[in-house]
């Protein structure tokens, strides 16, 4: 059976004097270039019998091809014609079968990561991390990645409404043209809703709109979570209204309270991206930072954190003020906080938190999530004092996507209830359903006069106006966005609409009467580069060209600004004082000091940046004043005859903002939180990370994502602690009443270890409105009346005796001690590098091996010759956010398969993250079967260890499911992939129970089928498919592919760069890599090969937290190859002898009682000969969560 | 009579009937209209056939989704009831030809319908490999080994799955030759005894021109001596290379080196509890108790007895290895397998085929007709369950424990296992109005009468022969009754 390839000994190249036959010129010159072009792809020419003509196998096989043949020409019909047109006028810029990348701003949340697009012949089909990207450094979340599933959605809006009909832009632009007519008679006021608008041309557009429909108040909405506490928190101790910048790179020990940060928390993923260096070692560096998450329910945070304490939401208040108080006093800064009351033994947590704090000051951040304006002043304190402003969190260069306020929102709800407000415009936002306020929405809007959406779905706010202008999605959009002050990025759209929608700013634009300067309306994308002529060029540190400036903007994603003033560069949101203004607004042009519909505290701390801005002596440039623009859309709006070069004008100097201790006091006496009085649990809402807020429910990519922690997908439910279900007499699935008040709710229980026992846990997000999708309407229950209650809502919950399966994608919950998970504790690695990594390995490997992590065997190894690509996953990295579960499942057109499949455990993800309850400290010897309930480990439950571990085809060396395919469709290749063959696929379904990690995925029908395929449009689904990927029929087995597309294509990319940097001398350029690595005692590797990080499986493209490495194995230096030889690496289940091309990194935790670095090593192993210095002297006893 | 009588043997013909009365009660269900009881039993069991083809064809239009499986468990009722089938299957060959060669005289009047029964079992077995595959319509062809257009890719000798299709097609093959071979005398009788010139014409063509002649008998005699000799290693072969399906496997609880003599003596013990099941009901419906007789069902009794602690065996076997592996997968298999959520099925297993075949320790048990019938059911439910069992218990919870499920049948699975009973029954009944269920010349062969030294002065043509020819010497032996 040695007749594949890689079996074959490589064959010799003929020298030149020897004679041969001859493809090209090029060949006479160089013989190699030939061989070279065929070596490249297999490793080596495929031989195949004896070198003699026709051997007799082949002519028995041709002989029956020729049978078939004959056969099949004169049996079959004509196959049913299908048109493929090529371009009759090909873009420029479109290589068909090649994908291009552009760049633009993820809009899947307010964090504004910067993304590069994936367009296959006009079609948006991946969204990718932008690497270059300051602020999210490539990484992008689930959310994000199942930005292009939302795109192809045919539940979206596809015409205007008007009066709860579809109507046309003619009808609806006549309708809105009467209702906002008739605010000019009655001149109330209207109400301008958007979420935080960053760039500046989507800020000057709102003032464009207050000014030109006067005592109009804008409110910026950032849906039920806002960070209104923070910058209200942050005006009265800073002087600043605003967010801070928070910097995890730079904190060696993080106390979170509650603060989702690495799942759902302001911008998760730059925060991973920033954390989780933080917590890599290796030998040259052997600290790590510490995690303490002080929370409700087990978050994904926590999940990653190093110890965890349970607190009641009523107690986070008493505890961060005491904290607070004993900082500042440690540090003697004078703030006078009001008595903090401690509940329970929570108190004894607070000395080591404070001593721990203190070894890491200016290395560290405390966080919070609270909606208490004195919890969010009490961690500024505690910042303060500890002189992190300016190292690991800056509010001089703030974060800007969160500018909301609570207060304001009350207020302006309350007017337009009462009628104060003629009305409302609503743009891209859906506080009917997920505000705190709801009801109150709705019942205002119903009322008002003017009501306008300005909606991508029928929304639940969108069926509460009269009029709904469709707008279209991020990715057919123009905007400009600056979430981090200096950092201004374009969003730019990837395609045509495909609706008959337009973009919110156009409408906007409409409706002020903007017009460019032949009298025509005004549009979006010559409003946007006029806006960044005037306010982002002269700010930009780079070129002073601006076409070039725009241009490396568009290529970029975005461009590096210098800061101005002292302030965050936002205006306060507000009525626009002067029509004069209007126009070229943003952050240099004044604003009137006049009250803003922000909360109050929030406004006085605007004013002294408002009155920097106003002693800004920078005015916009005349020239780029619209009146005086020839706009021609096509040449994008800019004069020909004017000069593209902005003007250059010094900027006024960055003033540091200083602690207002008076204010800070202030806002620790700020009034606490109202509790509701029902009820026995307190309830927390939560937003699930694939879910956010809801505004994804009908992404299906995203219901089907398995939660982090509860690994739930398809529907919310009640989390209870296993103990507080346990009293109540409930499992998992039994259907519960939670009652507390006015808002009752029916959910299924999740039994989620790690949650406080006087606590129950609501996911938002779902219930939402049928019109909002066929997919998502209507799944779960809308939670968001327990909102309403007070600050901190209570219930009661109550067994009602029903059952409702949750789909869970993993139902056991313990890896049971087996070789699959491996940790250990930071102080224990520090002895010791295998540390949690037994002994097995070693005594398995084969130490004659050329490859460290060669198993023994009595058997012929594969050979590989050329590529031997594998992978290491960092468990110490890994958060679980499932990020490369989504992004998996687009670049390889993995099928969603509806709740009654997964129920049925059919979930077809190549990739899944296995959240395993560890047992480190606690282990019942011979008990198997641990379900949370069981009295023996109940307490192990109160508080588990959580590791998460990425589970993919481990792309055996020794595959179990290559030798029991009875056809081959499954089989190793010469680059130690494990190949699957769809053709040839049978679906014996043996590959799969063979396969010890179970990564293998059975089509059980042709998907989307049975619940699903009446709720996609499938015709605009499949553009969304991935072109490189076939679509796997009925009765085919599929996995992880190692995205062979991305390596072939990494391949042929270098096979052509090669060719074309070498020119006449055809050298290949890595050549010398290529010699250094045989130096090194690498196997002698082809040219024209690819470098180490070329091919980024889409797992490890988007990763926030860089767990994965991929590369070669054969190339001595690659990054996955010194993770090989890394001590933590490990083969998951070595024992079974598969030897893995996957291969995993022991995770490293804190062990309670030790933080700071700084133990001695009495016996300093080889590899750690450099242990770096230590960030903090060593610390007391850390908190236990245990 | 004078002939001799046996005090420690009982005869295995009881009544002593003429030859010709033998011939006449075997043929007697080919040459009446069926009676009402027949008519009732094809009604039901073609009704079963009938709705497990509509599970199947509705499984085939929209998938093996319809079927309880999952990412964790691949295998199920499918594999389940294809190893079931399969062992069933065993006791056909096992009976004719190995107790043939050991001269087993008992097993002449049960052989012809375990032949029978190995046939239609292995249909029913080879149905499921066929259907359980998620595109059977390019599956059945690529397991052939046949030219094409893709190079190396050719079948996967390394896969037990290629071994399977070549063992069941072998044994398929060899079984359905033996048995034909063996129904050629009494094809002939059935043609002689023809009225209607069809039915002459159907059975003169299938008995191959059989005339009796004494050559013919030395010719039928060596090809069934050698056929006997051919089948027999495939009893051994068959079943073990079905649990190298298992064992090659790397899974806890498949991976099993006592799978291939625990399979085959699995394989016989249901077998021959189906040949009872059938034969019970069968001496009973065609009158043929003195052909069947107790001494035949006690001895299939007291095989079961054997293979059954034999299987007991290999259980405890299995559970002291799992054990003294030390691995911790193995040890937690076996213990869940037992005591984990599907204990209950371990349970069904254990009691069925350790536990009850004890009872034929009691001659009154296994000389009770009704006991023995009881029997035969319940250890094939555990024989069923056996397969289950190694199947799903070691699937659902195998390396890591995030994949752990559960493993629920549907009703298309439960209704396809219907078909397959009904699809064997029917095929069975149909066999017993067609063929003679009984080996005729076989039958006479064992009387007293037939054989060499019972009857020295007309003994000769008998002792030549071994079998006289029925069709054109019945008058014969017929002198000595």
């Amino acid at each position: 059976m040695d007749r594949h390839p890689e079996h074959r000994e490589p064959t010799t190249r003929p020298t030149l004097g020897e004679p041969r036959a001859f493809q090209s010129a090029d060949e006479l010159i160089d013989p190699t270039v030939h061989d070279e072009a065929r070596l490249y792809e297999n490793g080596k020419p495929p031989v195949v019998g004896d070198g003699s003509a026709v051997e007799r196998r082949d002519f028995i096989k041709v002989l029956g091809a020729t049978f078939a043949a004959a056969t099949t020409t004169a049996a079959c019909g004509r196959l049913p014609v299908t048109k493929a047109l090529p371009y009759a006028d090909k873009p420029e810029d479109v290589i068909v079968g090649r994908g291009v990348m552009y760049a633009t701003t993820c809009r899947g949340c307010s964090a504004g990561c910067g993304v590069l697009v994936k367009s296959r012949e006009g079609r948006p089909i991946k969204v990718e991390g932008n690497p270059g990207h300051k602020w999210s450094q490539g990484g992008a979340c689930a959310i994000g990645q199942a930005q292009v599933v939302d795109l192809y959605d045919g539940d979206r809006l596809r015409q205007p409404m008007v009066d709860g009909k579809p109507a046309t832009w003619k009808e609806f632009d006549a309708a809105a043209a009467a209702a906002l007519g008739a605010y000019a008679s009655d001149g109330k006021g209207l109400l301008l809703v958007t979420p935080t608008l960053t760039g500046p041309a989507a800020r000057n557009l709102v003032q464009a709109f207050l000014a030109h429909f006067a005592g109009s108040r804008h409110l910026a909405y950032d849906g039920p979570f806002g960070a209104g506490a923070i910058t209200a928190a942050h005006a009265a101790t800073h002087g600043r209204s605003v967010v801070p910048r928070y910097d995890f790179s730079k904190a060696a020990y993080v106390l979170s309270f509650g603060a989702d940060f690495l799942g759902t928390w302001i911008a998760p993923v730059p925060f991973a991206k920033q954390w989780n260096p933080g917590r890599k070692v290796s030998a040259d560096k052997t600290t790590m930072s510490k995690l303490v998450a002080v929370e409700s329910r087990l978050s994904l945070t926590g999940s990653n954190a190093d110890a965890r304490v349970r607190i009641l939401p009523s107690e986070q208040r008493g505890l961060v003020l005491a904290l607070a108080a004993k900082v500042a006093t440690a540090k003697g800064l004078a703030v006078q906080g009001p008595a903090a009351e401690v509940k329970g033994d929570l108190g004894k947590h607070l000395d080591g938190w404070v001593k721990e704090l203190l070894a890491a000051e200016g290395q560290c951040l405390v966080v919070a999530d609270s909606a208490d304006i004195a919890v969010q002043a009490a961690v500024n304190v505690i910042n303060e004092a500890l002189g992190n402003y300016g190292k690991t969190l800056d509010v001089d260069a703030p974060f800007q996507g969160m500018r909301g306020s609570a207060a304001a929102e009350a207020e302006v709800v309350e007017a337009l209830a009462k009628g104060e407000l003629t009305g409302a415009v609503l743009w891209g936002v859906n506080p009917a359903y997920d505000s705190r306020h709801a009801a109150k929405w709705a019942e205002g809007l119903k009322k008002a006069k003017v009501s306008i959406a300005i909606a991508g779905r029928a929304h639940e706010t969108a069926a509460v106006c009269k009029l709904v202008g469709a707008s279209h999605h991020p990715l057919e959009s123009w905007g400009d966005h600056e979430v981090i002050a200096g950092l201004a990025a374009v969003q730019q759209p990837l395609v045509n609409p495909l609706f008959d929608t337009r973009q919110g700013e156009d409408l906007l634009l409409g409706w002020t009467g903007a017009v460019d300067s032949d009298g025509k309306p005004q549009t979006i994308l010559p409003y946007l580069r006029l806006q960044w002529h005037a306010h982002v060029g002269p700010r930009a540190t780079g070129s002073a060209d601006f076409d070039r400036l725009w241009d490396s903007a568009l290529n970029d994603g975005f461009v590096e600004l210098q800061l101005v003033g002292d302030a965050a560069p936002l205006p306060a949101p507000g009525p626009a004082p002067a029509p004069a203004a209007v126009a070229p607004g943003g952050p240099m042009v004044a604003q009137a000091p006049q009250p803003s519909d922000e909360a109050a505290a929030a406004d006085r701390a605007d004013k002294p940046v408002e009155a920097a801005a106003d002693a800004s002596p920078v005015a916009a440039p005349a020239e780029v004043s619209p009146a005086a623009l020839p706009a021609d859309a096509s040449a994008v709006g800019l004069p020909a005859a004017a000069t593209p070069v902005v003007a250059t004008f010094t900027l006024p100097p960055v003033v540091p903002a200083r602690f207002d201790a008076a204010g800070a006091t202030t806002a620790l006496g700020a009034a606490p939180p109202t509790i509701a009085q029902a009820g026995a649990l307190e309830v927390v809402l939560y937003p699930k990370v694939g879910l956010g807020a809801g505004d994804n429910a009908n992404n299906p990519m995203l219901q089907e994502l398995p939660d982090p922690i509860s690994k739930a997908t398809w529907g919310n439910y009640a989390c209870l602690s296993p103990k507080a279900a346990k009293a109540l007499g409930l499992l998992s699935s039994d259907v519960v009443v939670v009652s507390g008040g006015t808002a009752q709710v029916e959910l299924p229980v999740v039994l989620s270890p790690g949650q406080h026992d006087g606590v129950v846990a609501l996911p938002i997000g779902y219930g939402r409105a049928t019109s909002v999708g066929r997919l998502g309407g209507g799944v779960g229950k809308n939670v968001m009346p327990f909102a309403a209650l007070a600050d901190i809502a209570k219930a009661d919950v109550k067994p009602t005796g029903a059952k409702d399966p949750i789909a869970f994608s993993q139902t056991h919950h313990s890896y049971e001690h087996r070789d699959c998970v491996k940790e250990t504790t930071l102080a224990a690695w520090q002895q010791d590098p295998t540390a949690g990594n037994a002994a097995l390995d070693s005594m398995l490997h084969d130490p004659n091996a050329q490859d460290a992590r060669t198993t023994r065997t009595l058997w012929t190894r594969h050979q590989y010759p050329g590529y031997k690509w594998g992978m290491a996953i960092d468990l110490n990295s890994c958060t679980g956010c499932g990020a490369c579960v989504v992004a998996c499942n687009i670049e390889n057109n993995v099928p969603v398969v509806g709740k009654h499949e997964v129920l049925v455990r059919r979930e077809m993800h190549w990739m899944r993250i296995d959240r395993y309850f560890s047992e480190r400290k606690t282990f019942v010897q011979g008990d198997y079967d641990w379900q949370p309930t069981k009295d023996d480990l109940l307490d192990l439950a109160d508080n588990p260890e959580v590791v998460h571990m990425p589970m993919l085809c481990q792309h055996c060396d020794n595959a179990p499911c290559e030798t029991v395919c009875p056809v081959l469709a499954t089989m190793h290749t010469s680059e130690g992939l494990n190949a699957q063959a769809y053709n040839r696929c049978i679906g014996t379904r043996y590959c799969a129970n063979n396969c010890p990690y179970k990564v293998r995925r059975f089509n059980w029908f042709n998907y989307p089928t049975r619940e699903m395929v009446d709720k996609f449009d499938i015709d605009l689904v499949t553009l969304a498919l991935n072109p490189d990927i076939v679509k796997r029929s009925r009765g085919v087995m599929e996995k992880c592919s190692f995205c062979v597309q991305r390596i072939q294509e990494a391949k042929s990319n270098a096979l052509r760069d090669a060719d074309r940097a070498t020119g006449e001398k055809r050298q290949p350029s890595n050549l010398d890599e290529l010699q250094k690595n045989e130096a090194a005692g690498g196997k002698p590797l082809q040219p024209k090969y690819v470098r180490d990080g070329e091919v980024k499986p889409a797992c490890q493209q988007t990763c926030p937290s860089d767990a994965i490495t991929f590369g070669d194995l054969n190339l001595m230096d690659s990054k996955v190859r010194k993770a090989y030889e890394d001590p933590r690496n490990y083969s998951s289940l070595v024992e079974v002898g598969t030897q893995p091309a996957v291969t995993y990194m022991t995770k490293v935790r804190h062990a309670a009682e030790v933080f700071g670095p700084a133990q001695p090593a009495p016996k300093k192993p080889a590899a750690h000969a450099a242990p770096s210095a230590p960030v903090a002297p060593t610390g007391g006893t850390a908190p236990a969560g245990h | 009579m004078s002939a001799p009588v046996s005090h420690l043997r009982q005869p295995l013909v009881l009544g002593n009937p003429a030859y010709a009365q033998i011939t006449n009660d075997v043929l007697k269900p080919m040459e009446s209209w069926p009676s009402k009881l027949w008519w009732g039993t094809f009604a039901v069991t073609a009704s079963w056939l009938a709705i497990g083809l509509g599970a199947i064809a509705w499984q085939q239009y929209e998938g093996i989704g319809t079927w309880g499986l999952n990412k964790t468990i691949g295998w199920g009722f499918d594999i389940t009831n294809f190893v079931f089938w399969v062992g069933i299957g065993h006791a056909g060959t096992l009976i004719s030809a190995i107790l043939f060669l050991f001269r087993q005289k008992w097993r002449t009047s049960i052989n012809r319908s375990a032949e029978a029964m190995t046939l239609f079992a292995v249909i029913c077995a080879a149905l499921f490999p066929l259907i359980h595959m998620g595109r059977p319509w390019f599956g059945a062809l690529w397991f052939i080994p046949a030219p094409n257009l893709r190079g190396p890719l050719w079948i996967n000798f390394r896969s037990p799955l290629i071994w399977d299709f070549f063992a069941i097609s072998t044994y398929f093959t060899i079984s359905a030759v033996f048995w034909y071979v063996g129904l050629i005398p009494d094809l002939a009788t059935v043609r002689d005894r023809a009225k209607h010139p069809i039915r002459k014409a159907i059975y003169g063509a299938l008995s191959l021109g059989w005339s009796g002649a004494n050559k013919h008998w030395v010719h039928y005699e060596t090809v069934y001596m050698l056929l006997a000799g051919l089948s027999t290693p495939l009893v051994l072969s068959v079943h073990t290379i079905v649990s190298t399906d298992f064992a090659t496997s790397v899974i806890p609880g498949w991976h099993t080196t006592i799978f291939p003599p625990y399979f085959v003596a699995g394989a016989i013990f249901s077998g021959f509890a189906m040949v009872l099941t059938l034969l019970l009901i069968a001496r009973k419906v065609m009158h043929i108790e003195h052909l069947i007789t107790i001494k035949h069902l006690e001895n299939m009794c007291l095989i079961i007895t054997a293979t059954g602690m034999m299987v007991g065996l290999a259980y405890m076997t299995e559970f002291f290895i799992a054990w003294y592996s030390g691995s911790n997968y193995e040890g937690f298999c076996f213990v869940n397998r037992a005591f984990g959520p599907m204990g209950w099925s371990y349970w069904i297993m254990f009691s069925c085929n350790v536990i009850s075949p004890q009872v034929f320790w009691f001659k009154k048990a296994r000389t009770n007709v009704v006991v023995i019938f009881i029997m035969s059911i319940v250890v094939n439910i555990g024989m069923w369950f056996e397969r289950f069992v190694i199947i799903v218990t070691s699937l659902h919870r195998d390396y890591l424990p995030s994949a752990w499920a559960m493993y629920s049948p549907t009703w298309v699975e439960f209704t396809t296992l219907l078909g397959t009973f009904g699809l064997f029954f029917t095929a069975f009944l149909v066999f017993t109005r067609v063929l003679p269920a009984i080996a005729i010349a076989e039958v006479k062969s064992i009387k007293k009468f037939a054989q060499p030294h019972a009857h020295p002065a007309h003994g000769h043509d008998e002792a030549a022969g071994g079998v006289p020819g029925l069709a054109h010497a019945p008058a014969a032996p017929e002198k000595g009754v």
